[in-house]
């Protein structure tokens, strides 16, 4: 297969801008606010690194070629997972018991989309190639899906997240669903779209890629102070007694109620 | 196909749930200033002092209809008076409806967390149905200062809980905490 011009163009984009962010992610000392971002991005650095070296060695089409390409999609789709529930936690970390249900929840999602693949790969004849497209596929839509979540509980709880783990989240949605339709119309018109595909998948990682490098521009802004915590004790003691009293209300209201009606 | 619904979808709930996280982001620096007692539901306090206004303003125009039955409409001159009390009232109800949700979200048990969003929820139910039905009353005839007073009732409800729970957590010590939910709310 043969690059054009432009596809050339792309993946030289891609390269460069990858070197880029990784430089600015140790320049701006994003590693010790977010480690597993820091370590994705180094990780793309490497893949591209190696996945290059084996082609000029061994050659596009080579045995090797083939294997380094799929086991290091597969290394890096499990990072960007990691990514997510990193960005989970970090929103999170601070609401005990809607942490312990989120981190179930992600753990399920996991473990059902793993499965799945898992079994796709058994009954594909190229069972590697099959196991990472399967659960790339689960795991896009999962990914999309999370990170709206996320934002829509912040949305709903009023907890509002820092510049940084906003365009991360953005960044990470456009390539989530970006390779959702891509993988959509893929599976309709296969071949015939694969170079579609592929020049797709390139241009919005680059777009993920400038979106993260946009507030990694400037000096991070310091991190805002989380919400004071409370003793679990207290709150527990606290609350109860509160949610008695709120009912006790609520039933005293709807006597009062009926008593007017009678 | 489906796949492509459910991302458009998707957009269009991120580009909402940015949009509020850049609301969150401004009000929570625009009140870092704010005196604490403003930061708390206060406008529905003055109910009897509106009621008495539009009692008064109603009066002037010798209307002969019991003051039950007085309808305000968009059209009359006093109905400004009834559009800043809602606008306080609003703002009252937001307010109150944050700080609750501040406070449960630190629940440290999943079951007590839920019982005490549902306690939310009825609320919102609550304010969220009056607001429709004053809408199709506009529409239709105006509001009386009955649908007014019904208001009132659901955000001091809402208002009296939220201030047990911050009594509760400052009568406990934890007043640095009541300061941290009061400016993130």
């Amino acid at each position: 297969m043969q690059l054009t011009p432009s596809e050339t163009l792309l993946w030289w984009l891609g390269i460069g801008l990858k070197f880029l962010l990784c430089a600015l992610v140790f320049y701006r000392r994003l590693y010790r606010r977010l480690p597993f971002f820091s370590f994705y991005i180094v990780l793309l650095v490497v893949e591209v690194t190696v996945v290059w070296w084996v082609y000029r060695e061994w050659g596009y089409r080579s045995f090797p070629a083939w294997y380094t390409y799929w086991s290091a999609s597969a290394v890096v789709l499990f990072a960007r997972a990691l990514v997510v529930a990193e960005l989970s936690w970090t929103s999170l970390r601070s609401y005990p018991a809607i942490w312990s249900l989120v981190r179930k929840l992600l753990g399920l999602i996991a473990v059902a989309v793993l499965t799945y693949a898992a079994i796709m790969a058994i009954r594909n004849r190229s069972p590697i190639p099959g196991f990472v497209l399967t659960a790339e596929h689960g795991l896009e839509i999962s990914f999309a899906v999370i990170l709206v979540a996320l934002l829509g509980f912040g949305a709903r709880y009023k907890v509002a997240l820092g510049p940084v783990e906003r365009n991360i989240v953005i960044g990470l949605w456009v390539y989530s669903a970006f390779q959702v339709i891509n993988n959509a119309f893929m599976s309709q018109w296969m071949n015939r779209y694969f170079h579609w595909w592929v020049s797709t998948r390139v241009i919005a990682f680059d777009i993920a890629m400038l979106v993260w490098i946009a507030p990694l521009r400037k000096t991070l802004p310091p991190a805002e102070p989380g919400p004071t915590l409370l003793s679990e004790s207290v709150a527990v003691r606290l609350l109860r007694e509160l949610l008695a009293q709120m009912r006790e209300i609520t039933e005293e209201m709807k006597r009062i109620t009926r008593s007017k009606w009678k | 196909m489906v796949s492509i619904v459910v991302v458009i979808l998707l957009a269009i709930s991120l580009i909402v749930f940015l949009r509020q996280q850049k609301d969150i982001a401004r009000r929570i620096a625009s009140q870092r200033d704010v005196p604490r007692e403003n930061l708390v539901p206060r406008h529905y306090k003055s109910f009897t002092e509106v009621e008495k206004t539009l009692w008064a303003a109603v009066q002037k125009q010798k209307r002969s209809t019991a003051w039950e039955d007085v309808r305000f409409k968009r059209s009359e001159p006093e109905f400004q008076i009834v559009r800043d009390y809602l606008r306080g009232v609003r703002e009252d109800f937001s307010r109150g409806h944050r700080i609750f949700g501040q406070v449960i979200i630190h629940s440290p048990e999943m079951n007590l967390f839920a019982q005490l969003e549902w306690q939310r929820v009825k609320s919102e139910v609550a304010y969220y149905r009056w607001c429709a039905s004053a809408w199709l009353r506009l529409q239709t005839g105006g509001i009386s200062i009955d649908d007014l007073r019904q208001l009132t009732e659901i955000v001091a409800t809402l208002a009296y809980r939220v201030r047990t729970m911050l009594t509760a957590f400052e009568k406990s010590g934890n007043l640095e905490f009541v300061d941290s939910i009061l400016r993130q709310s």
